[in-house]
């Protein structure tokens, strides 16, 4: 929040702003590392893919003297990237079972549910147990983690090997 | 070190008693001490995910559908023995915190009841994911290989989830 609050400040002084600026990241690199990966957990270490790209961007681009900014921005942005990924693979999966009414949808809509609580409840542990000053950036990581390996836990329910 | 004993008698015992699959224990305790010895240890730990339960599906017997069923529980078993140790010592670094805490005073919010909440949300999570699994494919009970695998791979990522957290807080 107090990242936002500063952005909307930072544009009225006309300063370069990245928030909300996904433009250094490509979520393609998502797709071509999952594309290369055959299982679960090679499909839940593209986690991080795309953002040393990223990075680059945002440091070249950044001016302010926020030294987390950039990486904040970045897993904002890859976050925001999985998410995406996640939605299209969740669809997916509630489509695939069609017509067929045998508790199998319920079931992953009771799954999805209890894995958001579980993904709320981890990363914020994970932020507390932060080092001063590192919790926001902790817990975004977290966050981003968990969404990418969600969508490698959905990709191989769907699809087993 | 006794969970471990209790495990390695665990998976002798099915052995012992019939022709199934060899799961092989001591195997998975390896590559678990193994990777625990590595400085970064979490890379190997993660590629730990899934081995032992491979090699047992390829042992006589192990190709069968009750042969994968019991090779994949053998380690989730082994992985859920770990994930409980990993609990355990997060919860006690998590108390003794919150401890601290309290004698200073402190507002914090406390450590081990987050904790316990975040594994019983993880529970919810594991048990609807591999039981969407299992009406995909076995008609809903936990006890067909897909069902099973997912068992056994969520049990091990939370185990290496809990292991972080354990050592962050120690």
């Amino acid at each position: 929040m107090n990242r936002l609050a500063g952005c909307a400040l930072a544009l009225l002084l006309a300063a370069p702003c990245l928030a909300g600026d996904a433009s250094g990241f490509d979520p393609a690199a998502i797709d071509r590392c999952l594309a290369d990966a055959s299982t679960q957990g090679t499909r839940a270490d593209c986690a991080a893919t795309g953002m040393e790209a990223c990075l680059d961007y945002a440091r070249g681009k950044y001016t302010g003297d926020d030294p987390d900014f950039p990486m904040a921005n970045c897993l904002d942005a890859s976050h925001q990237a999985w998410e995406a990924k996640l939605t299209g693979v969740y669809e997916a999966a509630l489509k695939a079972q069609g017509k067929k009414d045998n508790g199998a949808q319920e079931m992953l809509r009771q799954a999805e549910r209890s894995w958001l609580q579980f993904r709320e409840d981890l990363c914020n542990q994970v932020r507390d147990a932060a080092a001063e000053g590192k919790g926001d950036l902790a817990r975004a990581r977290c966050i981003r983690d968990e969404t990418a390996r969600q969508v490698a836990l959905l990709m191989a329910l769907v699809d087993p090997r | 070190m006794r969970p471990l004993v209790l495990s390695l008698l665990l998976a002798a015992g099915p052995a012992l008693a019939q022709d199934g699959p060899r799961y092989d224990a001591d195997g998975f305790a390896k590559c678990i001490a193994d990777a625990e010895a590595d400085a970064s240890a979490a890379p190997g730990l993660r590629s730990c995910i899934g081995q032992a339960s491979t090699q047992c599906m390829a042992t006589p017997g192990g190709e069968t559908t009750v042969g994968m069923v019991e090779c994949l529980g053998h380690e989730a078993k082994d992985w859920d023995t770990l994930l409980n140790g990993y609990y355990e010592r997060a919860l006690k670094a998590a108390k003794a915190a919150d401890a601290e805490l309290a004698d200073l005073g402190s507002a914090a919010e406390p450590a081990a009841p987050a904790l316990q909440q975040a594994q019983r949300h993880w529970i919810a999570f594991r048990d609807a994911s591999c039981r969407y699994e299992s009406l995909r494919y076995q008609g809903g009970t936990l006890g067909g290989p897909a069902a099973q695998d997912c068992v056994l791979r969520l049990t091990a990522e939370q185990a290496l989830r809990l292991r972080d957290i354990a050592e962050g807080m120690e």
